[in-house]
């Protein structure tokens, strides 16, 4: 891979160009994003605004109200993707996501169980919200340590995995609704944005941990694309070229987990994310792991981002969920994807 | 008989509560192709993944080289011993050059693309499995024979001295079968590979190897040089079948043909 063969190289360069679009067009939308709301700003405004000149009303709107939303969406966009890609390629299934894990819907548990045991009678949280994504991040890794365990128990490959996930993802959407029902009802519809994925509430400190979050991965994400490429091949074959199927497996599912919780705990469920963007980033920059990772990585960015503009406009001054657009956007594609595979194994 | 490249010492394997084979004891033989044969279950695949560690044993040793196979590093063992498996699978979008590629990982170091030597070797893999033209194909719009040279190619692009293949053959019909089987015997000629092949077709396996395993109930029944093991009565027995074994009239090798069990294999006179 990396251009095995001499006449890649007009495949390299084409790659080259779609992430460069790819590129283009995240930064296009950030502007979108910053510009769009109850009041206009023009691109030129925003650049303004942006760099500390501009009218001081604009600053406030685009640096603590606009900016912030439109980075936490990106980043979590960006974790989500990178999240599913590793998923995908790690059990060699293109339907594997963060959602089938049990990740998110851990995390769901860890949000609701974290405003109900903290609610006072008088509706206010008894401490600060800004321990809401510890929670969410404490249930993610205790359900996927669930599925890990379970999993190695079984000594079940990358499909006993998979159907683990779905039952103790199952297992925990049902918790969550049992909490929802049984807690007190201000706190439920509270819990029902998180757990449709939102960016609403963006603040800096958000924007700044994700951030940090997803920067600690980097040396580990910089290190996996040989050992992608190897996942490819089925468990025996990659084996037989040296591969330590395993841990390497391991390793991988680890760093999805990380990404998956990390996003989730500031944003909530937000779907389809990490099935569609690794899927979207195959089709146009092919198999090749390190352009795929890159490729996801933007495309998850620029859904969540356009989804999170969406929701903003299409009911205004109503707001959606961030989550429900991708859903609404990311369902149909997963049919259809469902659909094509039919066909074609067929 | 001559050096061995690898052994099995009392060696057993288990899947979960079965025991597929116990206390086998086996060498195999230096630039040779050996072929592995016997009935569905008797444990000859088994034994070839062993040999590969793909396996862990439950108790002895399997001994490649002079160490045993757990004193190997994971990458020196890739570049002592290639395999393909029974049913190796990659994406159908990836190009046979890409595909041949993924041998080299054993060689390859993490940040930096393909050495220059690392292109020469799958060149050379590609050439020797004469898919010079099909290099940039993708894989799902290979033919079976065609998809199985591109495989052959990953094998030798990772440049060990041993090579093993689990049922080359399945699959393919008598042409490819032979096409590649001529492919196999022609990397024994040219690169001096020691090759150990699992055949569930006794005429190829008789056709094309020199040393000759026969498995039956995870034990192994008969060993030695194609013409001491391929006689009437060893087929016979362990295959629980009546044959007759006459000779290739074209280069004198045996050749078996079944009956069903019991039948009398002589013609009756009168």
């Amino acid at each position: 891979m990396n251009g095995a063969n001499p006449d890649s190289d007009g495949w390299w360069l084409v790659r080259s160009g779609f992430i460069a679009g790819l590129v283009v067009l995240l930064s296009l939308l950030l502007l979108l994003a910053v510009g769009v709301g109850s009041s206009w700003l023009s691109p030129e405004r925003v650049l303004h605004a942006l760099v500390g000149a501009g009218e001081r009303m604009d600053q406030v709107i685009v640096q603590t109200l606009r900016l912030p939303r439109a980075l936490l969406a990106a980043q979590a966009g960006i974790c989500l993707a990178l999240a599913g890609a590793l998923l995908q390629r790690a059990t060699r299934n293109p339907l594997a996501s963060p959602s089938v894990v049990g990740v998110v819907d851990g995390a769901a548990v860890g949000v609701v169980l974290f405003l109900w045991l903290f609610s006072n009678e008088a509706n206010a949280l008894t401490v600060s919200i800004h321990f809401q994504p510890l929670a969410a991040a404490a249930g993610a890794v205790v359900f996927a340590a669930i599925v890990g365990l379970l999993t190695w128990l079984d000594d079940g490959g990358p499909m006993r995995l998979i159907i683990y996930g779905v039952a103790i993802a199952a297992l925990a959407s049902a918790i969550v609704t049992l909490l929802i029902i049984l807690g007190p009802v201000f706190r439920a519809s509270q819990a029902l944005i998180w757990l449709a994925g939102s960016v609403h509430q963006a603040h800096w400190d958000d924007v700044v941990s994700l951030a940090i979050l997803l920067a600690m991965s980097l040396p580990f994400l910089a290190l996996v694309p040989r050992v992608m490429d190897q996942f490819l091949l089925d468990d025996d074959t990659a084996a037989a070229t040296g591969l330590a199927v395993g841990a390497m497996r391991a390793l991988l599912l680890l760093i999805a987990v990380y990404l998956t919780a990390s996003a989730v705990s500031f944003v909530g469920g937000i779907a389809f994310v990490g099935l569609i963007a690794p899927h979207v980033a195959r089709l146009i920059l092919g198999q090749n792991a390190g352009p795929y990772l890159i490729g996801s990585a933007l495309i998850g960015a620029i859904i969540v981002l356009a989804s999170d503009i969406v929701a903003r406009l299409i009911l205004a001054p109503l707001e959606l969920p961030t989550g429900a657009v991708t859903a609404l956007i990311g369902a149909p594609y997963f049919l259809f994807i469902l659909i094509r595979r039919g066909r074609s194994h067929a | 008989m001559r050096d061995s490249f690898a052994s099995f010492e009392a060696a057993s394997v288990g899947y979960r509560e079965t025991m597929v084979f116990r206390d086998l004891t086996l060498s195999l033989p230096q630039g040779r192709i050996t072929a592995l044969c016997g009935p569905n279950g008797s444990g000859k695949s088994t034994a070839l993944r062993a040999l590969r560690g793909l396996l862990g044993l439950e108790t002895g040793l399997v001994r490649i080289g002079d160490r045993p196979l757990g004193a190997w590093s994971l990458r020196d063992l890739a570049k002592q011993i290639a395999m393909l498996t029974q049913a190796p699978s990659a994406p159908d979008e990836i190009s046979v050059a890409d595909l041949v590629m993924l041998g080299r990982f054993a060689y390859r170091r993490a940040f930096v693309g393909p050495t220059a030597e690392d292109r020469a070797i799958v060149d050379r893999a590609i050439a020797a499995c004469d898919l010079g033209d099909l290099a940039e194909r993708p894989l799902g719009a290979l033919s079976g024979g065609q998809s199985q040279r591109a495989w052959i190619a990953m094998v030798l692009a990772q440049d060990a001295p041993v090579i093993l293949l689990d049922e080359p053959t399945n699959h393919l019909d008598i042409a490819h079968a032979l096409e590649t089987l001529e492919l196999v015997r022609s990397l024994k000629h040219g690169q001096g590979k020691s090759i150990v092949v699992v055949l569930h077709d006794l005429n190829l396996a008789a056709k094309y190897a020199d040393h000759m395993v026969l498995f039956r109930e995870g034990q192994v029944a008969a060993e030695g040089a194609v013409a001491e093991v391929f006689t009437q009565a060893t087929i016979a027995q362990v295959f629980d079948i009546a044959c007759r074994v006459i000779e290739d009239p074209l280069h004198g090798r045996p050749i078996c043909i079944p009956y069903p069990k019991g039948q009398a294999v002589e013609r009756q006179a009168g």
